[in-house]
């Protein structure tokens, strides 16, 4: 019995060593917090640039809609009532004639018929002609918004796919190392782990002075170099 | 029976003259109009890096994750049979005894 309890104990063991060594870094939970975040500022960011993007084709659109009710429409009014002779018509002197394809004395008996077909043609196509230049002015505009829209919509959603792709896997490092702390407090073995990644920290911080110390040594060095030159060129 | 436009075709026609009249007028407003009114979309459109190569950075980086994930469950695995293999162990020395 006491065999079978030693043969667990260094299968644990060996397992516990394992997830030790395989696992020397740390993934806090922050980390996993933080990706998800940025998942909702990203959103946030997004629903901002698309109503910037929105708003500011808005005002040109404003821009050109009063260039169409104040200068455009007005003049085309003024010309279409000459060209249209609406005063004529209003007078009773012409009616239009589809027939004739021109303004024409009304037939007698059939005056208010003719007056009533000749305004309802003659503003007709002046609304048609108002709404066409409209959609001339307007619909490059919301061509441009909606390429433009879609651009931004297409790169925002590879952040988000970038950012849920970093999230997962952060969040997957983590179940690794949440099983392998459950394993290792199992074993009562976590603590060395966290020992293990301090005196690495500690490591670190050592290397990174010795570094620093090493580069000041190297500059004093090339300091030196150039002194020495300096000195047997001025011998030659 | 003709419909609204067949039977305002020919006024229609005239209308449209009319507007070539007006455009053609305010032709050098209207060019003004659209220059100041128009968007350069390159000049604002995002510069993202190239589709292949980030799909193949998103490619890798979920093949890790499925990794870590079948990882994380082979090792709770283990852990968990290993603790039925104690508390039979445990229930077979309390036979033996």
């Amino acid at each position: 019995m006491k065999q079978i309890y030693r043969l667990l104990g260094i299968l644990f063991g060996l397992i516990g060593l394992g997830f030790a060594l395989t696992g020397c870094s740390t993934v806090p939970k922050e980390v996993v917090e933080l990706s998800y975040r940025m998942g909702e500022d990203l959103s946030a960011l997004h629903k901002s640039y698309v109503k910037l993007v929105h708003d500011h084709f808005e005002m040109l659109r404003e821009e050109r809609m009063q260039y169409l009710n104040d200068e455009w429409t007005p003049m085309y009014i003024r010309a279409w009532t000459e060209d249209g002779r609406l005063l004529d018509v209003a007078k009773g002197e012409v009616v239009w004639s589809e027939k004739a394809g021109d303004f024409v004395e009304p037939i007698a008996g059939k005056e208010e018929e003719g007056l009533l077909f000749t305004i309802r043609s003659w503003s007709l196509a002046a609304v048609e002609e108002i709404e066409a230049k409209k959609a001339d002015l307007m619909n490059p505009l919301n061509a441009q918004e909606d390429l433009l829209l879609s651009w931004v919509n297409d790169a925002f959603n590879r952040l988000y796919r970038g950012n849920s792709a970093i999230t997962a896997h952060l969040n997957s490092l983590r179940k690794v190392q949440e099983v392998q702390d459950d394993a290792l407090a199992a074993l009562h073995l976590k603590d060395l782990r966290d020992k293990i990644n301090n005196v690495l920290v500690t490591a670190s911080d050592t290397a990174k002075k010795e570094l620093e110390t090493v580069r000041k040594a190297d500059g004093l060095l090339q300091e030196v170099k150039k002194k020495l030159q300096k000195k047997t060129e001025n011998k030659k | 029976m003709a419909s609204k436009k067949d039977e305002t075709h020919g006024m229609r026609k005239k209308a449209k003259e009319t507007r070539k009249k007006v455009d053609e007028t305010l032709k050098d407003r209207e060019v003004e109009l659209l220059r100041i009114t128009n968007v350069d979309l390159e000049s604002v459109r995002p510069q993202i890096s190239d589709d292949a190569s980030f799909n193949k950075l998103i490619g890798a980086v979920n093949e890790a994750t499925q990794r870590n994930e079948r990882l994380a469950d082979l090792k709770k695995r283990i852990i968990d049979l290993g603790e039925e293999v104690i508390k039979v162990a445990k229930e077979v020395a309390g036979i033996i005894k």
